[in-house]
Parts: C-alpha cells; sequence; structure tokens
C-alpha cells in the first residue's frame, strides 16, 4: 500500500505531491495533465527492477533517452520518491543530460503492483502465448505495463476460479457479479483462449438432505460455474467491453487480487469501451476489492463512472475515495486538488464539461429570445 | 416592469412585454385543464413558464425528499409536460398561437448538477414531445429547465428574487 509521491522536474510536472487514501484513489483531470504518467510513475517505482530501463520500458520518451522524461524548462536535478504505508521509500532521481537514474532507494518485499493500461490486452494472449511474435517486436509495438500486464494475465492460476470464489467470500461475491454482468467467462485452457457463455448456480452437496442444505445455504454459499454447452466463442468476437470485464475475471482467476497479493491495482481509464450499463457493477466490483483491502488507484475522463463511485460510496463499510483533481494553474504548470468528496471538488474538468454542455443548450434553445 | 410572484420567488419581467399569471382561477374558473404559471407576451414569441421551487427556505427535508422521488419517478416530468400541452390547448384555442412559443421550467434546486439537469431537459423534450412524425411543426419552439443561476444568466441578476431574504 502506498501512501505519498513526491514528484521533482518529472515529464508533464514541475512540483507535485500527492497524499493517497488506502482504499479507493480516483485521478481526474483534463488530457495533457498527466494522468497516466503518475500511474506509471507508482508502477515504475513500486519494482525492483533497473529504474532506468522500467522508466523507459515504461514511457517510450523521445529518442529513447531518459532526458525525455525530464521536465521541460525545469531546474535541478528530476526526482521522485515513492513512500509505502510501513515507511519504506523508493526514489530515484536524474539530471535534465543523464541517461541513466540513480535509485536511492527502493521497496523490498513489498507486493507487485499491477497496472491496467486503456489497451484492451486479452484479445493479444493467444499470439504472446504461443510465441508468434518475437519479444523484440512486442517490445516495439507495446509498453511495458501490456508486456507485464499480458504475463501475468497468462500465469497460471493459483486456484481455479471455483475455488477462489468459494474461499475468499469477497471475491466469492465479485466473480459471480462478473459473470452474470456479461453471461460467461473467459478462460485459458493450456493454448485455447475463449469466452464460454454460462452462469454460477448453487452447488448442491450430494451427502446432505435438501432442507438441510438450504440451512448451509444461508450460512455459506457454495457456488459453482455450469456452463452452456458447446457456447465457447473465440475473445475476439467479444465486445470489447466485455473483455475488460474478461480481464477483472483473470486477474481474480489467476490469484493477483487475492488480499494481500498486490501492492497497489493501478488502472487506467477503467471506463474506456464500457457500455454505461455496465459502469455501475464495475464501481461495484472496484469497491468490493477495495473493501477486501485491495487499494486502488484509478485515472478517469468519466462523468457516469466518477458519479458511481460517488453515490455507491458506503461509509459504513469504510468506504474511502480520495479524489486527486490535476490542472493547469496560472503558470501553466500542473497543480493538483485533492479531496475527499467529489461534489467539494472545485476543479473537475469531467463536470465542468457537463456545465458548458448544459449552458451550450440553453444558449442554443433560448438565444432567440433575450 | 411586471412583478409577479409565484410563492417565494419574486419575478421582474420588463415594460416592452406582456407578462400575466396564467395559472389563475380567475381565467380558468372550473377547468381541469393544467397551466404553466406565467405567460410572456414578446413581440416575435411567447414564452411559457412554469416554476418549481423545492429549495424554498420552508420546505422540509422531507418536502425536498419527495420533491425528488417525483423528479426522479418521473412523476414531475409528466406534470411538467401536461401543464405545457393543456396550456398550449388553451392558447391554441384562444386564438394566441401566432409566434413559436419557448418553455421555460425554473427549477430552484442548487443541488441537481448540469449533467443531471441536461439528461431531463431530454427527457421533458420526449415526454411532451416537442416533434412528431405526423407533426408539420414542432409543438414548442425550445424547452428548457434552469436552474436560479441560470435563469438569472439568460433574464438578468434582477430578473428573479427570494422574497423571504428580503432582496430587491
Amino acid at each position: 500500500m502506498i501512501s505519498k509521491l513526491q514528484i521533482t522536474n518529472f515529464a508533464a510536472f514541475k512540483s507535485l505531491e500527492l497524499n493517497f487514501s488506502p482504499r479507493i484513489n480516483v485521478i481526474i483531470g483534463e488530457n495533457s495533465c498527466g494522468k497516466t504518467q503518475l500511474l506509471k510513475l507508482i508502477y515504475a517505482l513500486s519494482s525492483e527492477q533497473d529504474i532506468t530501463s522500467r522508466l523507459l520500458g515504461l514511457f517510450k520518451p523521445h529518442n529513447g533517452k531518459l532526458s525525455g522524461l525530464y521536465h521541460r524548462g525545469g531546474t535541478g536535478k528530476a526526482k521522485v520518491e515513492l513512500t509505502e504505508s510501513s515507511g519504506q521509500i523508493s526514489s530515484a532521481e536524474f539530471g535534465s543530460r543523464t541517461e541513466t537514474a540513480k535509485r536511492e532507494s527502493m521497496f523490498t518485499n513489498v507486493g507487485q503492483s499491477i497496472f491496467l493500461p486503456t489497451k484492451e490486452v486479452l484479445s493479444l494472449l493467444p499470439a504472446i502465448q504461443k510465441k508468434s511474435i518475437t519479444d523484440d517486436v512486442l517490445v516495439s509495438l507495446f509498453d511495458d505495463s501490456i508486456i507485464d500486464l499480458c504475463r501475468i494475465l497468462l500465469s497460471k492460476p493459483d486456484s481455479d476460479l471455483a475455488d477462489a470464489v468459494n474461499n475468499d467470500p469477497r471475491l466469492g461475491q465479485i466473480i459471480p457479479m462478473l459473470v452474470d454482468a456479461i453471461g460467461g467467462k473467459f478462460q485459458i485452457d493450456g493454448n485455447d483462449h475463449s469466452f464460454v457463455r454460462g452462469a454460477f448456480v448453487e452447488k448442491m452437496n450430494p451427502n446432505i438432505s435438501k432442507a438441510k442444505n438450504a440451512k448451509v445455504y444461508a450460512d455459506f454459499k457454495q457456488l459453482e460455474f455450469k456452463k452452456q454447452k458447446s457456447s465457447e466463442i473465440s475473445v475476439t468476437m467479444t465486445a470489447e467491453g466485455f473483455r475488460k470485464i474478461g480481464l477483472l475475471q483473470r486477474l481474480i482467476d489467476t490469484g493477483a487480487l487475492v488480499k494481500g497479493k498486490t501492492n497497489v491495482l493501478l488502472w487506467d481509464e477503467p471506463e474506456s469501451n464500457i457500455n454505461p450499463a455496465l459502469m455501475k457493477l464495475l464501481v461495484e466490483c472496484l469497491f468490493e476489492l477495495s473493501r477486501n483491502g485491495q487499494q486502488i488507484i484509478i485515472a478517469s475522463h468519466n462523468y457516469v463512472m466518477l458519479k458511481w463511485f460517488d453515490l455507491l460510496m458506503d461509509e459504513s463499510q469504510e468506504d474511502h475515495i480520495a479524489y486527486h483533481a490535476l490542472f493547469r494553474d496560472e503558470s501553466d504548470d500542473i497543480s493538483k486538488e485533492s479531496i475527499n468528496n467529489y461534489k467539494m471538488l472545485s476543479k473537475n474538468a469531467i463536470a465542468q464539461t457537463y456545465s458548458d454542455l448544459y449552458d451550450t443548450e440553453i444558449e442554443r434553445s433560448l438565444g432567440s429570445v433575450k | 416592469m411586471t412583478r409577479l410572484i409565484e410563492k417565494d420567488l419574486g419575478f421582474n419581467f420588463p415594460n416592452d412585454v406582456t407578462a400575466f399569471q396564467f395559472d389563475d382561477d380567475a381565467i380558468h374558473g372550473n377547468s381541469t385543464m393544467k397551466r404553466v404559471d406565467f405567460i410572456l407576451e414578446h413581440d416575435d414569441c411567447y414564452l411559457f413558464i412554469e416554476v418549481k421551487d423545492p429549495d424554498i427556505p420552508a420546505a422540509t427535508e422531507q418536502n425536498r425528499a419527495e420533491f425528488l422521488t417525483d423528479l426522479q419517478s418521473g412523476k414531475l416530468l409528466n406534470s411538467l409536460s401536461g401543464k405545457y400541452r393543456d396550456s398550449l390547448l388553451f392558447r391554441h384555442l384562444a386564438g394566441k398561437n401566432d409566434k413559436p412559443i419557448d418553455y421555460i421550467v425554473l427549477l430552484s434546486m442548487s443541488s441537481l448538477d448540469p449533467a443531471f439537469l441536461l439528461n431531463k431537459i431530454d427527457a421533458l423534450h420526449r415526454e411532451i414531445p416537442l416533434n412528431h412524425n405526423s407533426w408539420s411543426v414542432t409543438s414548442a419552439r425550445s424547452c428548457v429547465i434552469l436552474n436560479l443561476e441560470q435563469y438569472k444568466n439568460q433574464f438578468g441578476e434582477n430578473s428573479v428574487r427570494r422574497i423571504s431574504e428580503g432582496d430587491i
């Protein structure tokens, strides 16, 4: 779990400090305010790998050089520092012309972070698994966040999906929700990647009577996935929004989101390609993961998603959201407003868009009256 | 300047406009026709104005909650559209349907955000409805829901005031 990020002279940021909620953090702001850069930086700093190659692989700066990540117009060194909730610090610095970053300190024995980029990746998995594309081609096509995620998704599940459902009460609630929403699940069986139609149904225990089973059901629901016969279709033929849900299913399936395993879940625009009707479900799932102890940081452009976060937050379940709005200040530097109540955000570019739409609608309707 | 009052809101309309309280039993008698609150006659158009004031200081939390329920259930939009249609019919039969009509709903509920109001504007367009495949003309030239701030932006800072606050 991370608590603080401090940035000086890095990429879009001259100077920025963010304090994170241990539960859910939502970064909002207009395009080119550096939302994705923040997520990638947290991802890079929470890794134990060589920081220079991490930064270059994730950001792919101009000319492939670290100097491309130095903040234009900055003076002094670029410094980035991430603080973990136990007090550990991961930090690095580099000059405007240096080619390698100096790692000052790093986390040890802290779980990996997971970064979910905007790009849909499930459809890439078969080709990557079969090694139809070489690593060199892969690296030239995608940044490291996509390649890393594909590898996590292809890793062998710790336990099968049904076990994950039945052994973790929280995840147990999420998986049937996801399966219900898209009418089935994505599965990887050896080299076979497919979407299978079906639903979770109550698992009957053959050793006890139906009446007894009803009592057990009330205490602890045992569920199993029932697939529809011959309903497999290729992943590419499913709707892209469904693949987003499938991504979450697969992450749970591989055990990546089991309590305490992942340091922080970073998700760039979870809303992309998601039908607004599925948005509520996605937010509910994120809340459930957060209630399960998973720290989450998302970057979002989307009013519907933000509004669902605002409306579904339940203080009695200790839900907590920190909203971090990025904006350009009077000197054109990126600044932030961090607040715990959505309605109190004054620098809300997304809500402002609706406000502009509303003004324009009224102007069009009443323009001739005045 | 014509001054009209709807409960706790006082309205000022410019002199070059004929403005009158349309929701008045003296006009309608025992008829059950629904009515918008005010009608304004401009040189080139008519304005039908309906005022909804859930932010009225005298309102209780329960009043506001009921209002929100009506807004969400569609009951309020149903009433707003009915008032417009009946008023339109009345004016048509009175031979006063000779200019374009703009329908303005003033909704003073500061907690509603623009995205919500935009959505309700679209819903009200469908509910009235403004257009129909069988019609050669629209039932209104435009139809908007304004919050208090937008109303003042459109018609001037002094166009409406809250009487209980003693504003002039």
